[in-house]
């Protein structure tokens, strides 16, 4: 059973260090620079002998990259995958030669994916929805019936999906809410724009907006904002805001009054989170493991209440693990002061177990954080768009 | 006799159905805007609702107008969204106040995004003309290189731009003005100058117009440079358009232009085809779009009605080339009955 805090500080090969690897499928975009060079900067600070091997967007070179890792002997391997189902069978070739693998931010469909970590994408849809519905009738409460307005990811991925059913799911069994209408953004700001635009034109501009990430988001704002539908939030036709992930750009708007909040991931604890636990198993065997149905939280914190919504309450399960993320000078801050991950819990899903971290909501409160990945990752960001 | 007789009328009716052959993008466009009319009406709430499918369309509009100038002289360039996109991202981090800051004047910025979408367009010019390279596989390695590059000078979205320099995309008016001129302005040097008429012998057949005199190097080479100034063109519009330049930029344009030029009649084979059919491909593209946005059509259904709106242009396409060629077969079969 894997229980207290063994840390992570200090452990420092340097004539014999350990080799692990970054496979990503992402490219491009600062949520995504974020969760990488978070693995990157903890690498180094950890003295790995690490390889990043970025596969621009498709399986065959992801699965090619992992083999070449397994054959050179790699301790580890951290894996973004591309597709959960292509990458399952190397994912086992690599567990079958000895080498664990654990995934960040997209499973790979298989047991010999050692754990998952992430945050979960329904929760977070859910918070973002029920903080739309609440500023509605708060900010509104003269109304009885609000129209909402969806703008969602192009289907055809699980991501899209998650972050829209529990949307509309909620909607519908929440009285007097309505989602007048949905649009596809295709998850960048321009198609967003011109959606919103257009949609808003041949409808009525809605009480509420829901966007399923920061980019989609920001052009429905800026749609609205061209069609002179914008006013900040405690003015007469403010449009409630509400959406998945940070940016800078968000972060301003939050301030500005003009989005009402965003549901944030702490991407650039997640590769930390994996080496750190890879380290563990390489020297200590995969019982390290927390258990399922456990919960996790930073050692720095471990003595504070757990107070996630899906944290195992029964007396039998409620065991609590710990793991620390040493904060480190990178970008200009003291990275991972804070562990916004925390507390985590332990689940299983795809045969293998989901370390799912805690979220954090963004509100004018704290837009200015200096824990926000936004807020590290493109500081000379403006929110004039 | 009724032959002789019948000829000159024949001819008439043939030339009429063949100017409408070759313009049918235009009644397609006006057939399919009445059909949206009437079933979907709230996609033409008011004028506000052509200007949001007109601007939106503006950047993909430069893009396909460059793909078709390539597809008319009979090559392909996969690399236009890639131009579009990396120009627009060096361009932007060159004038932009966040990042290098080394151009403040928008002018000037125009300039820089525009020269480097030229000497792009040149380089592949040349690699296909004079090297030999062949125009697929030339354009291919480029779209993936640009991508790269792309990436490579920035992952994050670079703002701080003049507004002088994004108000050309961001404004509706100068935006589709400048979109409707260029198509304008290509259109008549394709059609009335020797320079197009070169780029048609090309298309048509290059060992021909070679043994005509025409130095078929010189206007691939100008036609990818055309193509290279366009398509950053298209780069400047989508940065105006969201006022900076995300990471993504210019990613998806390249099939959707394909797409808009052979829906505009352009023909895949070169030598054929109005190169302003495609900005009729473009704005049949975006009236589709928007018609589907508006009328809830489930996300899934979208991308199948794309697709089908590119077979039915396709097999319209195919036919019309059929047709073209048993008018054409009349006419000569008339004109021997009339020697």
């Amino acid at each position: 059973m894997a229980l207290g805090a063994l840390g992570t500080t200090g452990y420092l090969r340097q004539e014999d260090s350990l080799q692990f690897g970054l496979s990503t499928h992402f490219t491009s975009g600062a949520w995504v620079t974020a969760l990488v060079e978070g693995g990157q900067f903890y690498a180094q600070d950890q003295g790995y002998d690490f390889n990043l091997f970025p596969t621009g967007g498709e399986s065959q070179k992801q699965i090619s990259d992992i083999r070449q890792m397994v054959n050179q002997g790699y301790d580890g391997i951290v894996l973004i995958p591309f597709n959960s189902e292509a990458i399952a069978s190397v994912v086992e070739e690599a567990a079958n030669a000895g080498v664990p693998v654990i995934t960040c931010d997209i499973d790979a469909a298989t047991p010999a994916d050692l754990m998952h970590i992430s945050w979960n994408d329904e929760r977070a849809t859910q918070r973002a929805t029920e903080m739309l519905i609440s500023n509605l009738r708060e900010q509104k409460p003269d109304q009885d019936q609000y129209t909402l307005l969806e703008v969602r990811a192009p289907p055809g991925r699980d991501i899209a999906r998650l972050r829209h059913e529990p949307f509309v799911n909620t909607i519908e069994q929440t009285e007097g809410f309505e989602v007048a209408g949905t649009v596809v953004g295709d998850w960048v700001r321009s198609t967003a724009k011109q959606r919103v635009q257009e949609w808003v034109n041949a409808n009525e501009v809605p009480d509420g907006v829901y966007s399923a990430n920061f980019g989609m988001s920001l052009g429905a704002l800026s749609a609205l904002r061209e069609m002179g539908a914008t006013a900040p939030r405690g003015e007469d036709g403010h449009v409630v805001m509400t959406q998945l992930d940070g940016s800078k750009n968000t972060h301003e708007a939050i301030k500005n009054g003009f989005i009402d909040g965003a549901v944030d991931q702490p991407n650039y604890f997640y590769a930390p989170l994996a080496f750190a636990w890879l380290e563990r198993v390489v020297n200590q065997g995969e019982d390290v493991l927390p258990d399922v149905g456990s919960t996790v939280v930073s050692g720095k914190g471990a003595d504070r209440e757990t107070t996630t919504a899906n944290a195992t309450t029964t007396a039998a399960t409620q065991q609590q693990a710990s793991i620390t993320i040493d904060p480190a000078m990178h970008k200009g801050v003291e990275l991972w002061q804070e562990p916004i991950w925390s507390p985590a819990t332990v689940g299983e899903a795809l045969g293998h177990r989901q370390f799912v971290t805690d979220h954090v909501v963004i509100t004018e409160e704290n837009a200015d954080a200096p824990y926000l990945w936004g807020n590290i990752w493109s500081p000379g960001e403006s929110v004039e768009n | 006799m009724a032959t002789a007789d019948y000829v000159p009328e024949s001819v008439e009716v043939d030339d009429l159905l063949l100017s409408l052959l070759d313009n049918m993008i235009w009644p397609i466009l006006l057939l399919m805007t009445l059909a949206v009319w009437v079933v979907v009406p709230q996609t033409f709430t008011n004028l506000r609702s052509i200007q949001f499918i007109l601007h939106g369309s503006v950047g993909l509009g430069f893009v396909a107008l460059a793909e078709a100038v390539c597809l008319v002289s009979g090559n392909f360039d996969l690399s236009v969204g890639s131009i579009a996109g990396f120009s627009a991202m060096l361009a932007g981090l060159v004038v932009s106040a966040n990042q290098w800051n080394l151009v403040s004047n928008p002018l000037l910025g125009v300039a820089v995004i525009l020269s480097i979408g030229l000497v792009i367009g040149v380089t592949n010019g040349v690699m296909i003309s004079k090297v030999g390279i062949n125009p697929f596989l030339q354009t291919l390695a480029f779209l993936i290189i640009l991508q790269g590059a792309k990436l490579t000078l920035s992952t994050i979205t670079v703002t701080g731009l003049p507004d002088g320099y994004t108000n050309i995309g961001n404004s509706p008016r100068i935006s589709v003005g400048l979109l409707f001129l260029t198509f304008v302005l290509v259109g008549f040097v394709m059609k009335y100058t020797p320079f197009g008429q070169a780029v048609y012998a090309v298309g048509s057949d290059d060992e021909s117009a070679r043994a005509v005199g025409i130095d078929t190097d010189r206007v691939v080479i100008a036609v990818y440079a055309i193509s290279g100034v366009l398509s950053a063109a298209g780069g400047l519009m989508l940065t105006g358009f969201i006022n900076v330049v995300p990471p993504t930029i210019g990613d998806e344009l390249v099939f959707p232009a394909f797409a808009a030029a052979v829906i505009g009649g352009v023909s895949l084979y070169g030598g054929r085809g109005k190169v302003t059919g495609a900005l009729g491909g473009v704005l049949l593209l975006g009236l589709i779009q928007a018609a589907l946005n508006i009328s809830g059509t489930p996300p899934e259904q979208v991308t199948l009605v794309n697709g089908l709106v590119l077979l039915a242009a396709i097999l319209v396409y195919s036919s019309r080339r059929r047709l073209r060629e048993r008018i054409l077969s009349r006419q000569v079969e008339a004109s021997d009955y009339g020697r």
